[in-house]
């Protein structure tokens, strides 16, 4: 970390997680590093199975039970994946919280949404639940949902999809938590509700001062909310700088190619839409070289045999690349 | 342009409203829903949750009951067709739906699964036959044909719907509807998948119906774009007329509601479009739209605007698009 910067909330160090299934292993996060200081909105960018969530799903205890988590990850202070139970019970949900993609399966069915919020309070707050109930009334007002003393009573069914994304959000703020994971939370969303969702998470970001981390497989999310971003493939961090910086001068092959994927109503609209070729690697077959090798247009016989190693460019930026794209 | 192959007229789709089986009250889901669609053409169909763009996919095919209007396949009514004769029909116009894990039965061989509609729609085929024909489309979406033995959940997510794409396909069909088909996708496999559909329809000139939220994508493979909102057409216009110049309210809003991963920014400044989409009331005489329309006058509410075209080819369903039209793009260079 340059200095100067806020001082970090969560410190991930060496991250490596893997799964057994039988005697196979099979490793999805290998030796990642990075941080999240207060007041900074980390985005996190790759495709399905690049260990995006994994690492964050490791730092607060809510891995698959033959999932195994090894490295470092210290969140104020404290480290998260040695930590016993109760430590992570009364961190999580108060002073970390996370918001999940699925705003319907994130909810109960058969709890109204107030008591649902309430119970927040009163578990880690020890809030009685009348005090509670006006707390969760005055998050859905900040939230801006409409009608909120109604919506207290209904179910999580009666709302619709963006609502529940805002109770969601309102919920993870209640206890002022010092780090917010939002792990692809406008993804079931419609665009127009996911440009409400995404506007709220900055409003609140600057609201409660915490850390936000934004997990994407779309760089056009995390654009308009990330200070820094890092991409990830096939569980490695491959490149990572400042938004402005990384869209401006993207390093990384992958970097540049996936941020071509998404449509750009700006520009003229083409027949063929740009691509990756090909797909991910398997997780469980061995790469000795660059794991985007088999992908990159520029990639050489070295790509295939040596792994190029995360390395420092610059004061805030990092790429792993034998043949970086010119500046 | 040629006699469309499908031309649909006054499309209307009722569901039950309240909650009371015993009372008659219903909703539309859709109402009168006008638009044609031409060999080898691409109609993207955009709109949010609930606009009831897979209700009308779902409609045409007869996979729910229409209450009112036509659906004129060759000039033929769909909707008034004996069972018999639709299931023939059927094999004209194939679907390709969201989730293609879901859509693929998991203890069914993907040889098992692309044969399966050639059985239905030409039993005199031999083994040897079907087995060929299957290869070949494997190979056609881009997949070995060895991997025919392999059950769906040996596949990522892109691959299952290339055969998902591929099932769809083998009777060779003269319509393919895509209900968000790339939704469920990586973005860097959503352009494998819509340049797939783009090059079998190069190939082979099936025409598309494609729907998707995703008005990106949209823009990609479509030739004319139909907005629904609430249920209700609000325009319909080629795509490069409605992506420079939309003329309703909410085009514009969809619009500018999407992110653009090309440079960081700040979230843009919107027009303030408060609420989500409406259902469509059967009690509200107005515009389906003056609920979240920030340009609403009391006409908008007073009476619910027609269809009404602007240009050619272009429809617009706006009490108020003359005001409103934007001014001719500055000079450029």
């Amino acid at each position: 970390m340059a200095p100067g910067l806020a001082e970090p909330v969560l410190v991930i160090e060496e991250l490596k997680v893997e799964f057994r299934r039988g005697r196979v292993a099979t490793t999805t996060v290998r030796e990642v590093s990075l941080t999240v200081a207060l007041g900074e909105c980390l985005g996190i960018v790759g495709e399905s199975g690049s260990g995006k969530s994994q690492i964050f799903l490791a730092a607060i205890g809510l891995l698959a039970a033959n999932a195994r988590a090894s490295g470092s990850a210290r969140f104020i202070g404290t480290e998260l994946l040695s930590a016993p139970r109760a430590t992570l019970n009364a961190v999580r949900g108060s002073r970390l919280t996370m918001v999940f993609q699925d705003p319907q399966s994130a909810l109960t069915p058969h709890l109204k949404i107030g008591v649902q919020m309430a119970e927040v309070l009163v578990r880690h707050r020890g809030l009685s639940w009348r005090d509670a109930e006006a707390a969760a009334l005055a998050m859905l007002r900040r939230v801006k949902i409409a009608d909120p003393e109604r919506r207290l009573r209904q179910y999580p069914h009666e709302l619709s999809g963006g609502m529940r994304q805002r109770v969601l959000i309102g919920m993870s703020l209640l206890c002022e938590p010092d780090l917010l994971i939002a792990d692809e939370p406008t993804t079931a969303l419609d665009v127009t509700v996911q440009a409400q969702v995404l506007e709220l998470l900055c409003a609140m970001r600057q609201e409660f001062r915490m850390g936000v981390v934004l997990i994407s497989h779309d760089f056009a999310v995390v654009a308009g909310l990330a200070d820094r971003i890092i991409v990830m493939y096939a569980g490695r961090v491959v490149e990572s700088a400042t938004a402005a910086e990384l869209f401006a001068r993207p390093r990384h092959p992958y970097t540049a190619a996936l941020m071509q994927c998404a449509p750009d109503l700006a520009a003229a609209p083409t027949p063929r839409m740009s691509t990756l070729s090909g797909q991910p690697p398997d997780p469980d077959a061995r790469i000795d070289g660059c794991a985007f090798a088999p992908r990159c247009s520029n990639a050489s016989p070295r790509c295939r045999i040596e792994r190029p190693l995360l390395q420092s460019i610059g004061a805030a930026a990092q790429l792993a690349c034998h043949h970086p794209l010119p500046i | 342009m040629s006699e469309p192959l499908l031309r649909v007229r006054h499309l209307r789709v009722e569901f039950p409203a309240a909650r009371d089986p015993f009372t008659a009250q219903v909703f539309a889901a859709i109402d009168d829903i006008n638009f044609e669609l031409a060999a080898g053409e691409t109609l993207g169909l955009v709109g949010e949750s609930g606009s009831g763009k897979s209700t009308l996919a779902r409609a045409l095919l007869r996979l729910v009951p229409a209450a009112r209007g036509e659906v004129l396949w060759r000039g033929r009514d769909l909707l008034a067709m004996q069972a018999s004769e639709l299931r023939r029909i059927r094999r004209d116009l194939q679907m390709v739906f969201q989730d293609p894990l879901a859509s693929l039965d998991p203890r069914m061989r993907i040889r098992e699964i692309l044969a399966e509609p050639l059985k239905i729609f030409e039993p005199s085929l031999n083994a040897r036959e079907l087995q060929l024909r299957v290869e070949r489309m494997l190979e056609r979406v881009g997949l070995a044909a060895g991997l025919a033995e392999r059950y769906p959940r040996e596949f990522s997510g892109g691959q299952c719907q290339r055969i998902a794409i591929a099932r769809a396909m083998m009777p060779d069909p003269k319509i393919l509807i895509c209900d968000e088909a790339v939704s469920s996708l990586d973005v860097s496999i959503q352009g494998q998948i819509v340049n797939l559909l783009h090059d079998l329809q190069q190939e082979l000139g099936m025409a598309l119906l494609f729907i998707s939220h995703n008005l990106g994508v949209v823009r990609h493979i479509s030739h004319r774009v139909l907005v629904l909102y609430a249920g209700s057409a609000v325009e319909l216009a080629p795509r490069d007329r409605l992506f420079d110049a939309p003329a309703h309210p909410y085009t514009r809003e969809l619009l500018t509601a999407v992110p653009a991963a090309h440079r960081a920014r700040p979230p843009m400044a919107r027009a303030q479009a408060p609420g989500e989409a409406a259902r469509l009331d059967e009690t509200s005489s107005g515009c389906v739209f003056s609920g979240r329309c920030v340009h609403r006058q009391p006409q908008c509410l007073a009476s619910a605007p027609h269809l009404e075209q602007i240009s050619a080819q272009h429809w617009v369903a706006c009490h108020r698009w003359r005001q409103l039209a934007s001014p001719p793009p500055p000079f450029d260079g």
